[in-house]
């Protein structure tokens, strides 16, 4: 529901889910379905990708297709509904700016690029696994400073640096 | 001439006049049915439940107090029965218990304060389940923690333990497994004594993470003079510190201490320890004296120092101390949104441990039985890859032992569809989300499968059913309405990425949104929605087992196999042909679509193959479409 004409500033935060198996960010964060966006994630996009294994041969509902998710650590600007404000509130996103925290009803308490970063070493810390490959496969190493941290965009799909898994530049 | 011996009833010395007659009645032969839908619990068990994990699969169990005996009363298990009982008591169950791995139990804790002079009732909510704590008029703060734990003494159902020290009391999970994270923990104070109070305490693994980085950090840069950060070390300003924080009491004690060594340290120049005084990144709050305003002070003092360490304008710094870095998260209130009834609730913290099901999966893969629909309390991507591993395994062509999942999970939606569009995308599951539910994620799966049970094992009319708006007896969702996803934007969103929303009724009930499978990606990127409804899943694998019911019995029937026999050729009895096949097979199916499970009559195909000497045969069909959506208009004539 559009609470005002407002817009919002946020980031996602790639860490709101458990690490992957393989120590990768799988989160994805929902764009609310009653605006038109125009894509389905906020900061993230879905990779499929396909596991031919042996085991579903024949199976009816065909090979076993595995999600692989790119992110884009960069604010984004959505509007203002119940939906971004619930997720910033719980941690999926974080905002970007005090005006944007303030609409959202949480306290501003730093830059999202570095909440970003805190979260990651959380996240890879709770990963039990190698944590050196973990960041290594979530890319991590690229993020830039929090000193130089981007300032917002009004379209990150055309404007933002990619600076997660995916390299390709695709939005 | 040779006389066929019918009866054999008079014995060689009986000559009495009468005859003996037999019956003989004709037993109608035909393919056997489908194997019953059982269903099968996995979860840990309790330290006096008598079943062996990996190793028993028992059942089918009858009773509560026989499922208490082998699991344990409060185990995870053993509530994932009770769970499942208050759906139907006519299911058959059966159990496995797994290891639980080794962590640390998830806690939460409060604090008893205030003064108070009339009796009253303190209710505390864990699990969704209330237990009543009794305070008298004169009691102190310690009396009524001492009171909380003889309550809970009471309670041999409850999932956790609680222990008294002084006024506090700490809550903890009797399983050692990061789902205790999930546990909130409400009270409410409407029938306590005016006076009385609560206070829900921060996670303190949380509190003592950053105050006891902010420690090691602090001291560190307050000696770095390599690089030129500092002129001199600093050696007065953490000279206080003492050891690492391990309580909340030593914590708050702690964060204090560094907030004025930091602020020492911060304006300190002489010894040339700076080349001036740092005066923007000032810390403003006052000195702790809860464990509330000691996270507020920790998450101050992180920002603060962060910014100090690498400032170098006005030379306060020679050079940025890029080192000592405080990367933990900032600490949290753990609170959560709840009711009236009992404002914000906390949440559990600091669970970790993940059991593994890799034993239990190789138990039920050696199994005889066919377990069609399991619930498992793992909801880890590890577990479920092997899960997922162990469903296509059965699922195979030449095993054909199917298994339907059912996961639950109360996180937020982000971290829901991780799992069930990431992590699974898979028609064999479904993820019901629930977020911030109060009942356990585990015991939901439960309740909502025996729901399934009872309805698919009803063959063949049972297999494409609908669960949309169906009651989950006993499930307690958010406190918050709020956090429930009764919006139509969530139910969209979430449906759309594999999860299955769970909403409450105008009644206050729980109910399904819809029960969707996890399945919603293509390979090439594209939604796929095609097994959208958990009916999908179950008429294939069942008409695939029927399908291979019949042709065991058309086999029985016919033991040799050949082409169709041509125009004018005699027909052999006993040889099966492609043809003969498919109109057996036809009829065999013919009562489906009467049943509502296909759309019209299927369409069966034989060939027969003259190099491996097989009937190869295609069974087509459409399922009937369940009823979900509609459209119209309502005109309002003049």
């Amino acid at each position: 529901m559009r609470l005002s004409k407002t817009m919002l500033t946020v980031m996602v935060n790639p860490f709101c889910a458990p690490l992957g198996e393989d120590g990768r960010a799988m989160a994805l964060v929902a764009h609310d379905p009653g605006e038109q966006i125009g894509r389905d994630y906020v900061g993230a996009r879905v990779l499929p990708v396909v596991v031919d294994n042996k085991a579903r041969a024949g199976n009816p509902f065909g090979p076993s297709v595995k999600a692989a998710v790119s992110y884009r650590v960069a604010p984004e600007k959505v509007p203002h509904t119940t939906h971004y404000a619930a997720q910033i509130k719980s941690g999926e996103t974080f905002p970007c700016d005090v005006e944007t925290a303030r609409a959202a009803g949480v306290a501003f308490v730093g830059p999202a690029l570095e909440r970003v970063q805190g979260a990651a070493s959380h996240a890879v810390r709770s990963f039990g696994g190698s944590v050196a490959d973990a960041w290594a496969k979530q890319g991590l190493e690229a993020f830039v400073p929090v000193e130089s941290a981007p300032a917002p965009q009004q379209d990150i799909a055309d404007q933002t640096p990619d600076l997660g898994a995916d390299k390709d530049g695709d939005a | 001439m040779t006389t066929t011996q019918l009866v054999s009833a008079f014995t060689t010395d009986d000559f009495v006049p009468c005859i003996a007659i037999g019956a003989e009645i004709a037993v109608q032969s035909r393919p056997s049915e489908n194997t019953p839908i059982r269903l099968l619990l996995v979860a840990l068990k309790g330290s006096a439940g008598t079943m062996t994990e990996n190793v028993d699969i028992i059942g089918p169990v009858l009773s509560e107090a026989a499922c208490n005996v082998a699991a344990g009363a409060p185990s995870e298990l053993a509530r994932g029965f009770r769970a499942s009982r208050a759906m139907s008591k006519d299911v058959e169950t059966y159990l496995l218990a797994v290891p639980a791995g080794s962590g640390t139990a998830a806690t939460a804790s409060i604090l008893i304060g205030g003064t108070w002079s009339t009796p009253g009732t303190l209710v505390i909510w864990i699990d969704g389940e209330p237990v009543r704590v009794e305070v008298g008029a004169a009691d102190a703060t310690t009396d009524v923690a001492t009171a909380i734990v003889d309550a809970w003494d009471l309670e041999a159902e409850s999932a956790v333990t609680v222990a008294a020290d002084s006024s506090t009391n700490t809550f903890t999970c009797r399983d050692v497994t990061t789902r205790g994270n999930s546990k909130i923990l409400y009270v409410d104070r409407s029938a306590a004594p005016s006076g009385l109070t609560v206070s829900l305490l921060p996670p303190l693994g949380e509190l003592l993470t950053i105050v006891n980085e902010l420690r090691t950090d602090l001291l560190a840069h307050f000696a770095l003079t390599a690089g030129s950060v500092h002129g001199g070390a600093d050696s007065t300003s953490g000279a206080s510190f003492g050891s690492a924080a391990t309580s909340y009491a030593t914590a708050i004690a702690l964060v204090n201490l560094l907030r004025t060594g930091y602020a020492a340290h911060r304006v300190l120049t002489s010894g040339s320890v700076h080349g001036a005084a740092d005066s923007t990144n000032i810390v403003l709050l006052s000195a702790a004296t809860t464990a509330a305003e000691a996270v507020l002070l920790a998450n101050d003092l992180k920002a603060k120092y962060n910014a100090h360490r690498i400032l170098t304008t006005a030379s306060v710094h020679g050079a940025a101390d890029t080192t000592n870095v405080t990367a933990a998260t900032d600490a949290t209130d753990g609170a959560v949104a709840g009711d009236s009834d009992t404002g914000n609730g906390v949440s559990f913290a600091g669970g970790t441990g993940t059991e593994s099901v890799a034993l239990a999966l190789a138990k039920i893969a050696a199994d005889p039985r066919h377990f069609k629909r399991i619930c498992f309390s793992a909801i880890d991507a590890t577990n479920l890859g092997l899960i997922e591993t162990f469903s296509d395994e059965q699922s195979a062509a030449m095993i054909q032992k199917p298994s339907a999942v059912v996961l639950a999970h109360s996180g937020t939606q982000s971290a829901a569809q991780a799992i069930s569009k990431t992590q699974l995308n898979h028609e064999g599951f479904s993820v019901l989300w629930a977020r911030s539910a109060e009942t356990p994620a585990f015991e939901i799966a439960c309740a909502h499968m025996t729901d399934r049970v009872t309805v698919e094992r009803n063959s063949p009319a049972g297999w494409n059913q609908s669960y949309s708006g169906k009651v989950l007896k006993g499930v307690r969702l958010a406190r918050s309405v709020d956090l429930r996803a009764n919006d139509h934007a969530t139910q969209k969103s979430a449906l759309k990425n594999g999860l299955t929303p769970l909403a409450s009724n105008d009644a206050g009930e729980t109910v399904i949104v819809r029960a969707a499978s996890t399945k919603c990606l293509n390979g090439d990127g594209s939604a796929n929605y095609g097994a959208l409804d958990v009916a999908e899943f179950t008429t294939v694998m069942e008409v695939c087992e029927r399908s291979g019911n019949i042709w065991r019995f058309f086999r029985s029937q016919n033991p040799k196999v050949r082409d169709d026999f041509a125009v004018g050729e005699v027909v052999v009895s006993g040889v099966a042909t492609p043809i003969g096949l498919s109109r057996y097979m036809s009829q065999g199916m013919a009562d489906l679509p009467g049943e509502g499970v296909f759309e019209s009559p299927c369409l069966v195909r034989g060939t027969y193959n003259r190099t491996t000497k097989r009937i190869q045969w295609t069974l087509s069909y459409t399922r009937a479409a369940l009823h979900e959506q509609s459209e119209g208009i309502v005109q309002s004539l003049a």
